[in-house]
């Protein structure tokens, strides 16, 4: 019989930070808190650059063309973690050498990360309409 | 009320482990229920966490190599795959990432999304659409 856990907080008890679950595999079991993503957010930058919709995010700063601050209400332990960016082109209006990346030389922190957008031929910065980005990790 | 549950391992009703694992279904988390960090400092949303969907596939012939939350996948030109999600999205503001075998030669992956849709396109370094073997995207966001 199928049954349903109503629950608002899942802590551990041993560890109060970890919680296994068991994989779809049903032979290993693997962490609940690693396996989520901690930020996840959707920036237009644009104009007056803004964010379109976001997790985790406190807010963002638009440092210049091609160049923004995503700043993080939870912070990570540290800033050692994964970032993974993607261009979302609604408008159809194609940027063939568009590329979102970690702002050149910038170092993540446990509270804030740089994300950069421009042209991946002639190396010019460039402002785009959707900027995603996710980040996997451990909080704080 | 507020209730809260303490675990160590979420395993199936026998207590055996996985071997029947569909349940439980963990319900009354659409959007309140939180979970506490590995630095047991923070609490964060859990559902919010989870990713949504998620896709590996050939942009050549739109053939999938794995999937999650992915109804189907059409090919829509070179370089170019339609991909239909099973449960939609609760907007088109989510944050879909991916990678495809860059290189030398393709530079570029792009997604332009519905509620329940989105196309992955990939481009060479000349800036034309071209195929990609290993596509890879994720999206996190909130589910309708």
């Amino acid at each position: 019989m199928a049954s349903i856990l109503k629950v608002d907080t899942l802590t551990g008890v041993t560890t109060a930070g970890s919680i296994s679950v068991t994989g779809e595999g049903n032979s290993t079991t693997t962490n609940l808190q690693q396996g989520l993503a901690k930020v996840w957010s959707n920036l237009d930058g644009k104009g007056t650059a803004s964010v379109i919709d976001s997790f985790n995010i406190s807010g963002m700063t638009d440092n210049g063309t091609g160049d923004y601050t995503n700043s993080i209400s939870s912070n990570l332990s540290n800033g050692n973690y994964v970032i993974t960016i993607g261009y979302g082109n609604q408008t159809g209006d194609w940027a063939a050498q568009a590329n979102c990346q970690l702002k050149y030389a910038s170092t993540p922190s446990a509270g804030s990360y740089r994300l950069s957008t421009g042209n991946s031929i002639n190396g010019n910065l460039d402002d785009f309409d959707r900027i995603h980005s996710s980040v996997n990790g451990d909080l704080a | 009320m507020t209730s809260q549950l303490n675990v160590d391992t979420i395993v199936d009703k026998a207590g055996t482990g996985g071997a029947t694992l569909t349940t439980p279904t963990l319900t009354g988390m659409a959007s309140a229920s939180t979970y506490t960090s590995e630095g047991g400092a923070k609490t964060q949303n859990t559902v919010q966490g989870l990713t949504k969907a998620w896709l590996k596939h050939h942009s050549g012939t739109a053939a999938v190599l794995d999937s999650f939350n992915h109804s189907s996948t059409s090919d829509i030109g070179t370089g170019r795959t339609q991909c239909n999600l099973t449960n939609a999205m609760s907007s088109a503001n989510n944050s879909c990432t991916g990678s495809d075998e860059a290189g030398a030669t393709l530079i570029s992956n792009q997604v332009t999304m519905t509620t329940s849709t989105y196309s992955s396109d990939h481009f060479s370094l000349g800036g034309s659409f071209q195929d990609a073997s290993q596509c890879s995207t994720q999206m996190t966001g909130d589910l309708a």
